[in-house]
């Protein structure tokens, strides 16, 4: 007598268990991870040339990009440039240390940190640059208001409400400034720095290394190992790089963002005496002797 | 239930295993590398620099002087006037002026200069410069040269692509100047980043920086907002000097670094910065202070050592000007004076004529050698300077003395006058050696008790004219002694006059023409017999005598080249015109001279080939001379026409109609700017064509037309109570007197006594007894003022000896006044011109209302009944 198969020893049965117990969670597990768990990425933010509205207004919205993105681990700030005006300069200072909280950020300098770009890279958890790399010029500098006046037919309610103040109190705005920016330097760095007072607020350009020596940047390395080192300190094994500046205002896919090439550096621009400044204070280098 | 746990847990590995793939893929096992805390920032905690303390309370108190410091602006100087306003300020609180040096000729700019001041040059100094400035400093002159690293030169490239520029920052066109005098400015800029004046390159200076010197004294911190650093040479010292944290940015050392060196014991004084002595800076710390003793040093009064070569600039007060042994004034040394007066004005000078020269107070002494007197003779001699003039040379008023032979009218052959020329002895003896008198004249300063005398002779009038015309070029720095030829030691110096056998004269000319001495040879020179008895006659006039011409006769005659003729004329009284005709190579002058050598007349009217002519020429008896030049002296041929007529056009007939009242009211007033224009066209306007000219107005005199000044018969100068400015104005004037005009000269401060003393007039006395001016009124009589006027203190200066006879006094300053019995109203009557000239020195209008109708009437009728 041939025994009775249960429905149990069906093959539809079996089928029907083996879809159940082994094919439906895998593929729920296979579609849901790239979801749960993205592959990281650290975000490329580029600063280039100079730091005024425009250009600060463009780092802060990748910054925000960068904290938004869940995939965003990490961050290399790519420095070429003079530095510019205070306000932005301390802007951008405020909101890296913000994004500091979020993930790592590194700096990598390639030809280029002076002043107000330097003062940016100070809040990033560490600097990297290369030998040649102009680092430094830490200080201030701005023009001093002519002489006071009173017009006619013009009247104000203050002395100065024209003029903004006396050359006198510019100069110790100025002043003032220099210790804002020696401070947010020693705050960034910390126990790095070397450097003494005196020396660093000579606002001298420095080489990689001996910027190294000072304290002022934390090596000398590439930047694709700058890009490593962001990983290494958000803990990724295995990571893309993104530029942040597609991502953001180019609404371009990750994939796009991947193969996104930076424009070159014009070396002629970024060394160029800036034209039609306007008053103010300036984290800025000026090469105001030669040419 | 086993095997239903079992595929629970199949089921659940894989719904997460490709999740834990990827996380472990992707991220590292084990804690990520430690980040350490992210800092918090706060700039509150900034430390804010202390502002600028308030200034140390500073008054200066500073000792007026008076002089010129002379302000480089001429080597691309980069500073702005604006800039100095402060400094400025502190010299002219001491009595000193800039003037400014413009790149021409700095060793005659310095000669009145006090201090030369360098300011951050651009330019380099020439090595004739350095040397004057060398020099300026060996004589007591001060020297300040100041630097600045914030005032470079910016040098354009203009390439072939590119329009690019390079800043000198690091070249110094100073040091060309500085190193001459052992200092050197480095080209660098100062720092200290320890302690500083809210800036790195502002530095303070203090304690043993500020080292002993007058600069440093009761400072106690000073700042400098942005300085070289000076080297200094062995003969150098150091006046502020930073200290041990203060760096140069051309060593990047700190140390040993100074900011402001003195020299050449203490006249130069170098200064590494600008700033400083600037708005606002001036008032930081004791810097006002400081540039109050720059100030002191620039100004001080045992600073420069003056010499005859910086003439008139040793001169310390106003000065005297005093024709040696001139007895009577005339309006050529009016012309002279006015012209020294407007130069001396120029240099920030009074020059004021006087009678007699003193010792006492600095003066200008001008006169031909043969009128020095006694005194002058005494002081030359103090200097080793005489003279020798054998035989002595005879005044027309000391040969008038002398008893002339009956029926001898003294004439000389040329030959008898070459030949007692030739035995003359004139010479100048002075420790340089003798010189001849002829072609020579003298300057020497007298230098004794603080005062400056200047004494310039000449052999003639013509010599002192050029002498006088060198002086008043010298003044603006046109020249100099050593580029007129001169001679010149221990302040001596004999300087040639360029004229050619120049004459040794007897007395300075006082005519209106000065021309070269010559002897007439007449017609009678053919009745003398040529021995030694005969007297020369010198006559003032370069002509060759023609002899004599009469009424109704035309002659022709052939003017060499070079030569001038005269003609006599002698016809008793008559009206006479005198005409020239020429050809077409000769452009005739025709002059007529009374029998003293006067200028009756003069025709220059015409150009080449014209005719020239004197018309209506009232003559009187005796001599008259009429003279025919060639003005560009080429000779030629010429008519000359002597007819008499019945018209006199001469412009000072008696009557008078058309009065020309101007009233100059450009000046300073001393009261309250009035003037008696109304009070003048109230009075006259009824019986008189009256125009009125109002120099704020209508312009200045000399804008007038000269033409127009020959159709009127009486011009009314009103100053009113502004004081006269010398201008153009009074040689327009003096024009007009010297064609025989009348002038009423009224004011407070008139023309003529120009840099006179002030004094206070309450009241006024009629004085004299002239039947014109006190006509109706009673001498002696006294009139109250109806307010205190500040007037003029006019002395007798104008009333020389000699001259009595032509000045009629008829006001004096009153019992009540300054100054009772002073001449406050003169009327002159110049017979050589012609003219006459009432002198009221107070405002017309402030006479009393009652006197002053009768009393304009008065004169009036004085110009109508005394006219020539």
């Amino acid at each position: 007598m041939v025994p009775e198969r249960g429905l149990s020893d069906s093959p539809l049965r079996l089928i029907l268990a083996f879809l159940l117990i082994i094919l439906t969670p895998l593929a729920i597990g296979l579609y849901a991870a790239p979801r749960l768990i993205p592959k990281p990425q650290v975000g490329v933010i580029r600063l280039y040339y100079e730091i005024y509205d425009l250009s600060a207004a463009e780092l802060k919205a990748q910054l925000a990009y960068a904290r938004n993105d869940p995939a965003i681990k990490a961050v290399v700030i790519v420095i070429n440039s003079p530095g510019g005006t205070a306000n932005d300069s301390e802007e951008l200072y405020l909101d890296i240390l913000n994004t500091r909280q979020q993930m790592p950020i590194v700096s990598s300098i390639d030809f280029m940190a002076a002043s107000g770009a330097y003062y940016i890279a100070a809040a990033t958890d560490e600097i990297y640059a290369k030998p040649g790399s102009a680092i430094g010029s830490i200080g201030v500098i701005t023009s001093l208001p002519d002489s006071v006046f009173i017009e006619e037919d013009v009247l104000t309610t203050g002395p100065y409400k024209a003029f903004g103040g006396t050359r006198d109190s510019f100069s110790r705005q100025a002043e003032t400034l220099k210790e804002v920016f020696i401070n947010a330097v020693a705050v960034g760095r910390g126990d790095r720095l070397t450097g003494s007072f005196e020396q660093l607020t000579r606002a001298e350009i420095y080489d990689g290394v001996t910027a190294q020596e000072l304290g002022l940047i934390d090596g000398m390395i590439s930047t694709q190992a700058a890009f490593d080192r962001a990983a290494e300190l958000a803990g990724l094994n295995n990571y893309d790089i993104v530029e942040l500046y597609p991502l953001t205002f180019l609404n371009e896919d990750e994939t796009a963002a991947t193969l996104y090439q930076p424009p070159s550096i014009n070396l002629e621009r970024l060394w160029a005496m800036p034209v039609d400044l306007a008053p103010g204070m300036y984290y800025r280098y000026l090469e105001l002797s030669g040419q | 239930m086993r095997r239903a746990s079992i595929f629970l847990l199949i089921f659940v590995l894989l719904l997460v295993g490709p999740a834990l793939f990827r996380y472990f893929t992707f991220y590292q096992l084990g804690a990520a590398p430690d980040r350490g805390e992210i800092p918090v920032y706060d700039p509150a905690v900034v430390v804010v620099p202390e502002a600028t303390p308030p200034s140390t309370a500073f008054v200066d108190e500073p000792t007026m002087g008076k002089g010129q410091i002379l302000l480089d602006v001429g080597h691309g100087n980069a500073f702005s006037l604006d800039e100095l306003a402060y400094f400025h300020g502190r010299l002219a609180a001491r009595g000193f002026e800039f003037a400014y040096y413009e790149g021409d000729n700095l060793a005659a700019n310095l000669r009145a200069a006090a201090a030369f001041v360098v300011i951050a040059p651009l330019e380099t100094f020439t090595a004739q410069e350095v040397t004057a400035v060398k020099t300026f400093v060996a004589q007591g002159g001060r020297l300040l040269i100041v630097g600045d690293p914030t005032r470079f030169n910016v040098e354009i490239v203009d390439s072939f692509f590119d329009l690019s520029y390079v800043i000198e920052d690091d070249q110094i066109p100073l040091n060309s100047l500085a190193a001459a005098f052992d200092l050197t400015f480095n080209g660098d800029y100062l720092y200290n980043q320890t302690e500083n004046e809210g800036n790195f390159r502002n530095i303070l200076i203090k304690g043993n920086g500020l080292g002993e010197s007058p600069f440093t004294e009761s400072v106690s911190e000073l700042v400098f907002y942005g300085s070289h650093s000076i080297d200094m040479g062995s003969s150098a010292t150091a006046v502020l000097r930073g200290d041990d944290n203060t760096w140069s940015s051309a060593t990047d050392r700190p140390g040993g670094l100074t900011l402001a060196a003195s020299s050449q014991d203490g006249r130069v004084l170098a200064l590494g910065d600008l700033h400083f002595l600037t708005e606002p800076y001036y008032t930081s710390y004791d810097n006002g202070r400081f540039i109050a003793h720059i100030a002191n040093f620039l100004t001080a009064s045992d600073g420069r050592v003056y010499s005859l070569l910086d003439f008139p600039y040793f001169y310390d007060t106003a000065v005297n000007l005093n024709y040696v042994g001139l007895s009577q004034l005339s309006p050529f040394i009016f012309e002279q004076t006015v012209a020294l007066q407007q130069g001396f004005r120029a240099a920030g000078y009074e020059l004021n004529l006087t009678a007699v020269g003193t010792l006492e107070e600095d003066s200008l002494w001008v006169g031909l050698y043969n009128q020095a007197d006694e005194s002058l003779v005494e002081l030359l001699a103090s200097h080793d300077i005489t003279f020798t003039i054998d035989p002595p040379i005879l005044t027309n008023a000391e040969q008038n003395t002398l008893e002339a032979p009956e029926g001898t009218k003294a004439i000389a052959t040329a030959t008898a006058v070459a030949e007692q020329a030739q035995s003359d002895v004139r010479l100048i003896h002075t420790p340089l050696g003798d010189v001849p008198m002829s072609g020579t004249g003298l300057f020497l300063l007298n230098q004794a008790n603080g005062r400056n005398q200047l004494i310039v002779l000449a052999a003639s009038s013509d010599g002192l004219l050029k002498q006088i015309g060198f002086l008043l070029e010298m003044i603006p720095f046109n020249t100099s002694y050593e580029e007129a030829g001169c001679l010149v030691q221990n302040n001596l110096a004999l300087c040639p006059t360029n004229i050619t056998d120049e004459a040794v004269e007897a007395e300075l000319i006082i005519s209106e023409s000065i021309s070269n001495t010559s002897s007439i040879e007449s017609e009678d020179e053919e009745e003398a017999d040529g021995t030694d008895n005969e007297e020369v006659v010198e006559v003032d006039l370069d002509a060759i005598s023609q002899g004599r011409i009469n009424l109704g006769d035309s002659v022709e005659a052939e003017l060499a080249a070079g030569e001038s003729h005269m003609w006599i004329l002698d016809e008793g009284t008559a009206v006479v015109d005198i005409v020239v005709e020429a050809t077409e190579d000769v452009d005739a002058i025709l002059e007529l001279y009374d029998s003293d050598f006067n200028l009756v007349d003069l025709s220059d009217s015409s150009f080449s080939g014209g005719a020239e002519s004197l018309l209506g020429i009232e003559l009187d008896p005796g001599d008259y001379f009429i003279v025919v030049r060639d003005y560009y002296e080429d000779g030629g041929t010429y008519t000359l026409t002597v007819t008499e007529t019945d018209e006199s056009t001469s412009n000072t007939s008696g009557s008078i109609e058309h009065i020309f009242l101007f009233v100059d009211d450009t000046g300073e007033p001393l009261g309250e700017g009035i003037n008696s224009a109304d009070r003048f066209l109230e009075l006259l306007s009824d019986q008189y064509e009256v125009t009125v000219w109002v120099s704020s107005i209508d312009g200045t005199f000399d804008s007038l037309d000269e033409a127009f000044l020959n159709d009127i018969d009486l011009l009314i100068w009103d100053t009113g109570d502004y004081i006269a400015e010398s201008t153009e104005n009074d040689i327009l004037m003096y024009t007009y007197l010297l064609s025989g005009g009348k002038l009423l000269l009224t004011g407070s401060a008139p023309l003529m006594f120009v840099g006179a003393d002030l004094t206070e007039l309450v009241d006024i006395q009629l004085t004299g007894d002239d039947l014109f001016l006190l006509d109706g009124l009673e001498s002696e009589q006294s009139f109250l003022l109806d307010d205190t006027y500040q007037v003029y203190e006019i002395d007798n200066l104008i009333v020389n000896e000699g001259q009595e006879d032509q000045v009629t006094p008829f006001l004096i300053n009153g019992p009540e006044s300054n100054g009772t019995g002073l001449l406050r109203g003169i009327a002159i009557l110049d017979p050589a011109l012609e003219s006459q000239v009432i002198v009221l020195s107070l405002p017309f209008v402030a006479l009393p209302e009652a006197l002053q109708a009768s009393l304009l009437s008065n004169m009036l009728s004085w110009f109508e009944a005394t006219s020539y």
